[in-house]
């Protein structure tokens, strides 16, 4: 509303206010009946103030009833569509509820599968541990078993050698070392010749 | 002292005393030096003793290679290695001054491991297919008597080596025993 406006319906304001405590005093004031020029000359005068407040505040209220309608139809909107979307959330609740005892079987499906799947993995790995385990262990034994056996082969023929030797030094007689002296000058001088 | 420095003084020493004519008898002062010092603690203690000052060291060291009549070229040389710290060094010297010496003259020499005592036939015929096989005009013969051989004789001449000892024909079986397969290994 525009200050000019406020100012006229002001003003108006006042002229009415006059206009009807002339109306109550001269209705009090005669006493010796009623006074009808006078009430109509009132009437007349109020009509005017009506008037022109229709006239002076007929764009205001329009502009005020129509922001007004606006507002209130945005919001009739908007509960419309709060309404919807709760009719929404409320349908699909509904559809949830209607399918728990579904839902919860294939859940309950998908776990079991799950656990079937695991469980076939955990032995899986196992039978894998299990294998590897043995395979390691068979040949750790055989590596054992090659070990000891040529342990016990290189100590059988020092121990042959060793008799040998001792045998050999009881046994070598002078006649011997002749003939190793004489087949040793003989593979030396081979040896020259060559 | 590495054996680098060794073989240059040795061949220091060869060169001079082949230049003077005295090769042998320098070859046989370092020889007796060498023996005496092995032999004596004491005077291998007084000569490498830094306590004791050089002067003193000199003149034992004169003393006794005055007693032994060792030729000046050998004495030059021996106040030089006392002088010079290398004493300690004087076998690898000699070791090295050896081998030059046989080397100027043509000779080389044998070790003879046997485990008997080698009769002087056996010793001179072995000679006779060492230098034929060396092609050198003198082998020095050192023999040595190892009862470990059990039989047989191994000569080491340089870089070669006779062996036709029992004991390297029983290391030979027992490595080929050893190399062989048993079917559990097959």
């Amino acid at each position: 509303m525009s200050p000019r406006t406020v100012l006229c319906t002001l003003g108006l304001t006042a002229l009415f206010l006059v206009a009807a405590s002339d109306i109550a005093l001269a209705a009090g004031g005669a006493g010796a009946g009623p006074d009808i020029p006078g009430m109509l000359r009132h009437l007349l005068n109020l009509a005017i103030l009506l008037g022109f407040l229709g006239w002076a505040l007929r764009k205001p209220m329009s502009d005020f009833l129509t922001s007004r309608r606006l507002e209130v139809k945005e919001a009739l909107d908007e509960s419309w569509k709060s309404k919807a979307s709760a009719e929404e959330v409320y349908q699909e609740i509904e559809a949830r509820i209607a399918n728990f005892e579904g839902e919860i079987e294939t859940l309950m499906t998908d776990v079991r599968s799950d656990a079937d799947m695991e469980r076939k993995s955990i032995e899986e790995r196992a039978q894998q541990a299990a294998a590897q385990l043995e395979s390691a262990a068979k040949r750790s034994v055989d590596e054992e078993l090659r070990r000891a056996r040529r342990e016990l082969r290189e100590q059988a023929i020092g121990l042959a050698v060793g008799h040998a030797s001792a045998l050999l030094s009881n046994s070598v007689r002078d006649d011997d070392q002749q003939r190793l002296t004489g087949d040793y000058l003989g593979k030396v001088g081979e040896a020259a010749k060559r | 002292m590495s054996n680098a420095v060794a073989r240059r003084y040795a061949k220091s020493l060869s060169d001079l005393a082949h230049s003077e004519g005295c090769l042998e008898t320098v070859a046989s002062d370092l020889s007796g030096i060498v023996t005496l010092m092995s032999d004596s603690l004491e005077l291998r203690s007084a000569l490498g003793n830094p306590s004791i000052p050089l002067s003193e060291r000199s003149a034992v060291l004169k003393t006794v290679l005055a007693k032994l009549g060792a030729h000046k070229i050998t004495c030059n040389f021996m106040s030089l290695l006392l002088d010079n710290n290398r004493l300690v060094s004087l076998s690898d010297i000699n070791s090295a001054f050896e081998q030059n010496y046989d080397e100027r003259i043509g000779r080389v020499r044998a070790r003879v491991c046997s485990a008997v005592a080698l009769d002087k036939a056996t010793l001179e015929a072995l000679e006779k297919h060492l230098l034929a096989v060396t092609g050198k005009e003198q082998i020095l013969l050192e023999t040595e008597v190892d009862a470990s051989l059990v039989g047989g004789i191994v000569t080491h001449v340089g870089d070669l080596v006779f062996d036709g000892s029992i004991r390297t024909q029983l290391n030979l079986l027992q490595n080929k025993l050893l190399s062989q397969e048993t079917p559990a290994q097959a």
